[in-house]
């Protein structure tokens, strides 16, 4: 349970954010220059706020209003940044048992042999960080945080540095460790993917402000506004002309919506979620339906992205590249798409 | 032609420029001058003379210069900024008129009330350290400026409390640009001649140190004698660079 209450004046930026975690893995999600990893360092003590209140598992971190100000040393949290996270003069052993040293903890050296062994750490340990690779420096630095049973893990984007079948792995590993050690972790990054992968529960964070948090299905489904939704990858953001018994006009297109809010000022669906029809059936007991043609055909890594324009308006829909050669979709051509009518969301404009 | 190989060209006449004079000089006397020269008390004296007042200058050096260059390094303030500027002075002014300032300063009736410095250990050794800190500092500000403080946050958020963190992380990364920046303070005080003739008096036997002595006996006529203890402080100048530099190899942290 990580609460944190955090004011703070850069001049020409500012942080003004109210957040509560209670699940193991939390994720801070923005693009960057958001504020992420100012907030992570309040929260380690790395500086002040100009008013603030971090409370982790009941202990009170920091109170602004009451003049407490735990020093990092004694706040019992865990930071791993991106980079420079090994101490570079003392070998991976002497870096793996600075923590437990330092707060002269008792060595456990059942839990010190199962990490080592877990992270495939036991020969390295004579070696020095600059002889091991990107992702067994984060691996040393996750087992020398988890060494020290911190209260809770922060997590500064640790992984961004590294290539992608490393990342992942090492993702596996970080929420095998968490969980196995019941240790809470604020995971700060500005990757979707990545976000969409770690979190239980997220608080995205654009300039300074959360502007929606809660859990991951909930926020990923029903982004709240326009710029929320644009980066949760709802790349079909139409601005609604009119509302009319229960279904939204959009220039000119009337579509059936699921839930409709008071503040509906546009509609979010993402590309996912626009089904192409098949023209050769009957498609009348479909909802929503499109007729356009194909403008551009993108190839993505996980399919293809069709841009589809009905009169004004231009829609994106994400098949596989199995449908596309089926149906022989190519630029210019005719086709049908369906807007999955509970997949429509709507949110106001901000 | 490429500009590694043009630079070749004026590299080499410097490199043969430095070496023709000191080994024109080395040409120019025997080993019995050197002999001679140890059993010379006077000289002797001066040696003494002056390895103490360089050690306590660059003991006062490191004790004010590296939380100084630390300061610099680390602070973002306007003030620390003019300060850093106030350290290029005494490297800036020429060490004869550090002297006369010196003096200026010591025959003030006020200083006079607490101690005389003129002519005096103590006069020599504070013109040696005005002159001499400015290194340590410089050094000490470049080296902590290359260490990053994310690794005393991260030692703080590992349990060590502010002074550990520091000792252990920063601190053991920018020693050996700090060392550095001590040798360097350290032969500037064993060599300095202007400031210390004119706060010490150099007078022989009591505040004389290497470089007075080598003038002395250049006036006096003894050019052989005082070529021969130039010659001796080249050697203890180029033994001691290749001693730091020996042991900042030998301990040098890849980062």
């Amino acid at each position: 349970m990580i609460e944190a209450v955090l004011k703070k004046d850069f001049g020409n930026f500012s942080i003004d954010v109210e957040i509560q975690f209670r699940s193991l893995r939390n994720v801070l999600f923005g693009v960057s220059g958001s504020g992420k990893s100012s907030i992570l360092k309040m929260i380690a003590g790395f500086y002040e706020p100009d008013y603030g209140r971090v409370v982790v598992n009941g202990r009170v971190l920091l109170d602004t209003e009451r003049g407490v100000n735990i020093p990092i040393y004694k706040r019992n949290v865990g930071y791993i940044p991106q980079e420079y996270t090994l101490f570079p003069h003392m070998d991976i052993e002497a870096n793996l048992l600075y923590g437990v040293k330092a707060k002269g903890l008792k060595f456990d050296k059942d839990k010190f042999d199962f990490l080592v062994e877990l992270t495939g750490l036991k020969n390295l340990l004579k070696a020095h960080p600059y002889q091991l690779s990107g992702g067994q420096r984060q691996r040393v630095s996750l087992v020398r945080a988890l060494l020290v049973e911190p209260d809770i893990l922060l997590l500064d984007e640790p992984f961004s540095a590294l290539d992608r079948p490393i990342r992942d792995g090492l993702k596996e590993l970080l929420v095998e460790l968490l969980e196995s050690f019941k240790v809470s972790a604020i995971f700060v990054t500005h990757d979707l993917e990545e976000a969409y992968e770690f979190s239980e529960e997220i608080a995205i964070l654009e300039n300074g402000r959360i502007v929606q948090t809660g859990e991951k299905g909930e926020v990923f489904s029903e982004p709240k506004s326009r710029s929320i939704a644009e980066l949760l990858g709802f790349k079909n953001i139409f601005e609604i002309d009119e509302l009319k018994n229960g279904e939204i006009v959009v220039k000119g297109f009337s579509f059936k919506v699921e839930r409709l809010k008071n503040n509906c000022r546009f509609a979010f669906i993402r590309p996912e979620d626009v089904f192409l029809l098949r023209m050769d059936r009957d498609i009348s007991d479909k909802e929503n339906v499109l007729f356009g043609r194909v403008l551009r055909v993108f190839e993505k890594p996980s399919g293809m992205l069709l841009k589809i324009k009905s009169k004004e308006l231009v829609v994106y829909s994400k098949v596989t590249r199995h449908v596309v050669d089926k149906m022989g979709i190519s630029e210019g051509m005719r086709v049908a798409v369906s807007l999955k009518r509970d997949a429509i969301v709507c949110g106001d404009g901000t | 032609m490429k500009l590694t190989k043009v630079s070749f060209f004026p590299t080499i006449l410097l490199v043969t420029f430095v070496l023709f004079v000191i080994i024109w000089g080395f040409l120019g006397i025997s080993l019995s001058d050197f002999k001679r020269l140890f059993l010379d008390g006077e000289f002797l004296s001066a040696v003494i003379f002056g390895l103490e007042t360089s050690f306590v200058s660059v003991a006062l050096s490191s004790l004010f210069g590296i939380p100084a260059g630390f300061l610099l390094a680390r602070s973002e303030k306007f003030l620390v900024k003019v300060i850093d500027v106030v350290f290029d002075v005494p490297i800036i002014i020429p060490p004869l008129i550090v002297g006369v300032l010196l003096l200026n300063v010591f025959n003030n009736s006020f200083i006079l009330e607490f101690y005389s410095f003129v002519f005096t250990f103590w006069g020599a050794t504070i013109a040696q350290f005005f002159i001499a800190f400015p290194f340590t500092v410089k050094a000490s500000k470049s080296a902590f400026e290359l260490v990053p403080p994310i690794y005393e946050r991260i030692a703080m958020t590992l349990g060590a409390n502010y002074y550990k963190s520091f000792f252990d992380t920063t601190f053991k990364l920018a020693k050996s640009g700090i060392l550095t920046g001590l040798v360097l303070s350290w032969l500037r005080s064993l060599g300095e001649f202007g400031a210390t003739l004119i706060v010490g008096g150099g007078i022989a036997y009591k505040t004389e140190n290497i470089p007075i002595n080598i003038y002395l006996k250049i006036m006096e006529g003894n050019f052989r004698e005082g070529l021969a203890a130039s010659l001796f402080v080249v050697l203890v100048a180029f033994v001691s660079v290749l001693f730091i530099k020996l042991i900042l190899t030998k301990n040098k942290v890849r980062l």
